[in-house]
């Protein structure tokens, strides 16, 4: 078991966001968390990341409760997250977005790394002096995971990846989501559109305002009707 | 790039040359003076610029860096070549000190946190007569011991030991913003969420900025107060405080130019101004404003910018020809 999460519960002055969920994540799975607008992803994420405190419960990574480290420290024990809303440092060059995503790493291996994700994004290659806030939005969201890529993790949390894409750039992200995982990276993707995303999973969990609603294989998922009502339009 | 090499040693050399050029003592007093609120720029740039929390603390290190130097050297007759490295210490323990509970809050809070300690440094100064004079301040301040047969109480090579201090500064932070531990600042300043996850410890970092802001704050003051041989709390208020953050915004936040642009501008302009004595103080609220307004980046980008319109003219020049 890479990660897993019981009974873990978020509140924002006193407004539970989160409550009371459980769910695992498998080694070297792609597991998936579907749920709409406001339901708690997010608040879940930051719960597992250490950017808010959590009212209750507990996340074990690798069986190490890692509520008790500060924020920081998730990078080194090989957690990486790809925020929502392609998240950069925007004033920073392409290249220095993705040092920075080593920046908790002691190795001398680095350079070699960084020429390596060139080579897996040929576009970013190109850009490498460009502020990365002049990039196009589909390229920004390839610098996010590639920063998240340097780091090394073994566990890759994705926030919503296909957020504000178009198709063809949709379809792009989840190929290499796809080739991330199949070289060992466990992958938690948390997203609102279910097609994609049940697609791609291993295992997916349903969430909703109440907590986990469905869970299941993502085939299982993608054949259920409910999902199919609420989630795929059908 | 071979051509801003030129232009930085010829500035260097020029600055070398000053004193012997017939400006007048008025003129190069305000050369000096302006040069050592380049240092207090710089140190401000690292909060503001770098990490981007405004503080409003600068003039209270300022002044915690220019009493400590004056009572250290005048009640306990220690060397100033000893005060002035004690009083960037002291600076940079009340740094630490104020930047802690300060450091937890954000935005505006942490600029009213800020501008309440330099208040209540001010108040110290006023207040606590026997230990720094209270209103009246500190006279006969001795200047540096003679080096070399150099005598450091003429202005004219008072200037030289400011001039060193200031390249020394700007040559610290040119390295610092280059080191890891520059990049973390910049990080913080883009995403601080995003830094944490990167993993920045953002606590630490911050503190390390506001430290060194502090102590440049206060090796500012240690270098004004054997100048001026004579210290009182005015230059320490809240108001200089908002000088020194118009002078980093003026001439270009984060950038290494702009504080200094910005101290020479601070100076400058005011003292320039007062052949209309009366008009002053309104038509250089309206230059700030219009330069706030017009040029929200600063100077220094007007000038890359206008450099980079000649570089491309000329250009176009020389192809229009072939």
């Amino acid at each position: 078991m890479s990660l897993k999460v019981n009974n873990l519960s978020i509140a924002y002055k006193g407004i539970e966001a989160v409550r009371g969920v459980s769910f695992d994540v498998k080694e070297g799975d792609i597991t998936v968390i579907i749920g709409a607008n406001g339901v708690g992803k997010s608040s879940i994420l930051k719960g597992i990341m250490g950017i808010e405190k959590p009212t209750g419960g507990e996340v074990l990574y690798k069986g190490n409760n890692i509520l008790k480290q500060p924020a920081n420290k998730r990078s080194s024990t090989g957690i990486a997250l790809c925020p929502e809303g392609r998240q950069l440092f925007h004033k920073m060059t392409v290249q220095e977005n993705l040092e920075m995503g080593a920046y908790a790493r002691k190795d001398n291996q680095i350079n070699k790394d960084l020429e390596e994700i060139y080579k897996k994004f040929p576009r970013l290659s190109e850009r490498r002096n460009q502020k990365s806030e002049t990039l196009s939005g589909g390229e920004q969201e390839l610098v996010a995971i590639a920063r998240s890529l340097m780091a090394k993790p073994d566990l890759l949390i994705l926030d919503e990846p296909s957020w504000g894409l178009a198709p063809i750039m949709i379809d792009q992200v989840v190929s290499i989501i796809e080739d991330i995982n199949k070289e060992g990276t466990t992958i938690l993707l948390i997203e609102q559109n279910a097609n994609i995303a049940l697609k791609m999973a291993d295992y997916a969990y349903v969430l909703d305002v109440d907590g986990f609603v469905l869970e299941g294989t993502g085939e299982e998922l993608l054949k259920d009707k409910k999902v199919q009502e609420i989630y795929l339009g059908a | 790039m071979n051509k801003k090499r030129i232009i930085l040693t010829l500035i260097i050399l020029f600055s070398f040359v000053i004193p012997f050029l017939d400006i007048g003592s008025y003129n190069l007093h305000l050369v000096s003076y302006s040069l050592i609120w380049v240092i207090l720029a710089q140190g401000l740039n690292v909060i503001q610029g770098f990490t981007g929390y405004v503080s409003i603390a600068q003039a209270g290190f300022f002044g915690i860096g220019a009493y400590s130097s004056a009572i250290l050297s005048l009640n306990l007759g220690i060397s100033v070549w000893l005060t002035i490295p004690l009083a960037i210490v002291i600076s940079g323990i009340f740094g630490i000190l104020i930047g802690y509970p300060a450091l937890r809050t954000q935005g505006h809070y942490f600029a009213i946190v800020t501008m309440s300690f330099t208040m209540i440094i001010w108040v110290f100064m006023m207040s606590s007569v026997k230990f720094t004079g209270g209103e009246e301040g500190i006279p006969n301040i001795p200047s540096p011991s003679s080096v070399f047969g150099i005598d450091f109480s003429l202005k004219e090579n008072y200037y030289y030991l400011i001039l060193i201090s200031v390249l020394i500064t700007i040559l610290f932070i040119y390295r610092l913003m280059q080191s890891r531990v520059g990049r973390a600042f910049i990080t913080i300043r883009e995403n601080e969420q995003l830094a944490q996850a990167v993993g920045i410890s953002l606590l630490k970092y911050k503190m390390l900025s506001f430290t060194i802001s502090a102590m440049l704050g206060g090796f500012a003051g240690a270098l004004y107060v054997h100048y001026t041989h004579f210290v009182n709390p005015t230059p320490f208020t809240v108001d200089y405080s908002l000088n020194a953050i118009l002078a980093v915004i003026l001439g270009g936040s984060g950038t290494i130019i702009g504080p200094i642009i910005g101290a020479f501008i601070m100076i400058f302009l005011p003292e320039y101004l007062r052949i209309a004595e009366e008009y002053r103080l309104i038509i250089y609220a309206v230059m700030l404003i219009l330069i706030v307004f017009y040029m929200p980046k600063g100077i220094t980008n007007l000038i890359k910018i206008a450099y980079n319109k000649v570089l491309s003219k000329v250009a176009r020049k020389s192809e229009t020809k072939k």
